[in-house]
């Protein structure tokens, strides 16, 4: 293919490699990425400062995700984030959004383009055993939305899917909201954003658990309208408390170095749950972790079996998050769980477990 | 903070995919021209060259979507001075560089190789294994390429950048020490090293 001399004697080598290199790379169909390069530039992101790095992280780690998705499954379409009606439909206009702006549509309007997105959400783990703690797990919910959704349509969408335990979630999340309650985006005079709840939460869970699932709301819809810091008023519709210990309020996540106190120790940003791989591809786990000496421990099983463990190290130790990965590499076919655990330093019991299935082929 | 009064339509949370304005004072007239021009650079800039710059990635990591992840941080991290690169016709250049210097640290990071030599030695979605071609020939030719591809992926990893920029993007020995940042007659020697390697180690293969 070159039409450059090479070193003397070589031609023959070189015409090899021109036609063995094309044709290798003319057999690689790339996907279409634009869409997660724009929203990984999208204006927000730009900005100088540094309030929303760690949104900006999830959302990298989401266009992964999704890029991960659109990779391993081609031609199928994702599952649908709890409260978004159908992939093509469009999205039903949330109470106290903005219908100005033309983007909400009606039960008549043409359907609206949609794109894969991967949300972040944060649910309410339990701890592994009695000397562990209950903390907030990030997981990313895939779906579609509208290709021009609002943060609007965004935050309703991760709310919905905050509101209800994903059912076929091994982690056990902590049921917080009674079924028929709803949580909505409500756009508030910056810096604060609000969070209009139907009704109260589930009744009879631990004063630290009602803290936390509150957080949890807040979390996932600072995280939808990449606005990291900013202060959610959280209120009910129907009057009265969010919790039987927890008045509506505006609330906040903790600074940055106080956040070891309200995240679950470990968290698997991918796969997400469920997810299907295709057979010959690479499956490997990521995610963060706040652990003792950043020591994450793991083990694949299939069919209640082990078949593979190890130790991977966080990036950094507790109290701060650090990234950790274990590449699984090729698998056969079948059914898996990944999980991910934190032993305790004491006794060697598991203090905290996350636990993702996925399929392979 | 005032409960009672939830405003309906908050310009400043406008979606900021949409163009529509930040939050207060945020985006200034001269920051949004220059976020139009970056849009419009990183549209053209895509259209022209993802495809091949994956492709490329693809051949030095031998994992199509690990190449994919490299090229697409290329992009955002370039997105800031796409259009200006795009005026001064230095993007591709760029992007390149940014290409091989991500897959370079991919490949360490990620164990790529192992699974590369993996992939090589039989896996379906090998490189070179999807084109569907069946006739004897091309069997022959295809068990050949395979034979190539391992002894380029099996080279130091300079010289398989050299030729795989060589023969694959068909670069002058300029263009490939630009987007090594090494010179021009290093170019040269990691390419007559490579060269000799191969022909050696497909010469004791057959």
């Amino acid at each position: 293919m070159t039409n450059r001399p090479g070193p003397d004697g070589f031609e023959q080598l070189e015409a090899q490699l021109g036609g063995a290199l094309s044709r290798a790379a003319d057999a690689v169909r790339p996907d279409d990425r634009l869409p997660h390069i724009r929203a990984a530039v999208s204006p927000t992101r730009r900005r100088p400062g540094s309030w929303w790095a760690p949104i900006a992280a999830a959302a990298a780690v989401a266009a992964i995700v999704v890029g991960a998705w659109i990779g391993l499954r081609p031609g199928a379409a994702p599952p649908l984030i709890p409260g978004i009606a159908s992939t093509t439909a469009p999205v039903s206009p949330a109470p106290n959004t903005a219908p100005s702006t033309g983007r909400t549509g009606s039960a008549t309007s043409a359907p609206t383009a949609t794109v894969p997105v991967a949300l972040p959400v944060y649910y309410l783990a339990p701890p592994g055993s009695s000397g562990g703690r209950l903390g907030l797990v990030r997981v990313f919910v895939p779906g579609q939305l509208p290709a021009d959704a609002t943060v609007a349509q965004k935050a309703d969408a991760a709310l919905a899917a905050a509101m209800t335990v994903p059912a076929d979630n091994p982690n056990r999340f902590v049921a917080a909201w009674p079924a028929e309650v709803t949580a909505h985006y409500v756009a508030l005079p910056a810096p604060e954003v609000g969070v209009s709840l139907s009704g109260p939460g589930v009744k009879g869970l631990t004063e630290q658990a009602q803290r936390l699932a509150v957080q949890a709301l807040v979390w996932t819809v600072t995280a939808a309208v990449q606005q990291a810091t900013a202060p959610v008023a959280v209120t009910v519709a129907s009057g009265g408390p969010i919790f039987e210990t927890v008045g509506t309020n505006v609330f906040k996540r903790p600074a940055a170095q106080q956040v070891f106190e309200e995240v679950a120790p470990i968290w698997v940003d991918s796969p997400y749950a469920g997810q299907a791989f295709a057979g010959g591809k690479a499956v490997v786990v990521t995610g963060l972790a706040c652990v003792q000496e950043a020591n994450v421990t793991w083990e694949l099983r299939q069919g209640g079996s082990v078949v593979r463990q190890g130790h991977t190290m966080a990036s950094s130790g507790c109290p701060q998050q650090g990234s950790w990965s274990v590449d699984l590499g090729t698998l056969a076919g079948g059914r898996y769980e990944f999980r991910a655990t934190e032993v305790s330093m004491k006794d060697g019991s598991v203090d905290f477990a996350n636990v993702v299935p996925f399929t392979v082929g | 903070m005032v409960m009672g009064t939830l405003s309906m339509a908050d310009p400043g949370l406008a979606d900021p995919g949409s163009g529509a304005p930040l939050p207060g004072a945020m985006r200034r007239p001269w920051e949004a021209a220059a976020l139009r021009a970056s849009d419009d650079a990183l549209t053209d800039l895509y259209a022209a060259h993802w495809v091949g710059l994956v492709r490329l990635g693809a051949l030095l990591l031998r994992d199509g979507s690990r190449a994919e992840e490299v090229v697409q941080d290329a992009f955002v991290a370039a997105y800031p001075r796409l259009a200006r690169l795009r005026e001064e016709g230095t993007a591709l250049a760029y992007l390149r560089r940014s290409v091989v210097n991500g897959c370079r640290s991919g490949f360490r990071r990620h164990g790529v190789e192992e699974r590369y030599l993996t992939f090589v030695r039989g896996s379906a979605d090998a490189p070179g294994r999807k084109s569907g071609d069946s006739a004897e020939t091309t069997a022959l030719r295809r068990r050949d390429d395979a034979a190539l591809l391992e002894a380029v992926h099996r080279l130091p990893q300079r010289q398989r950048e050299v030729v795989v920029l060589r023969y694959y993007s068909d670069l002058s020995e300029r263009q490939i020490a630009d987007a090594l940042d090494i010179s021009p007659g290093s170019v040269k020697a990691h390419a007559h090293r490579a060269l000799t390697t191969l022909r050696s180690t497909l010469g004791d293969a057959s």
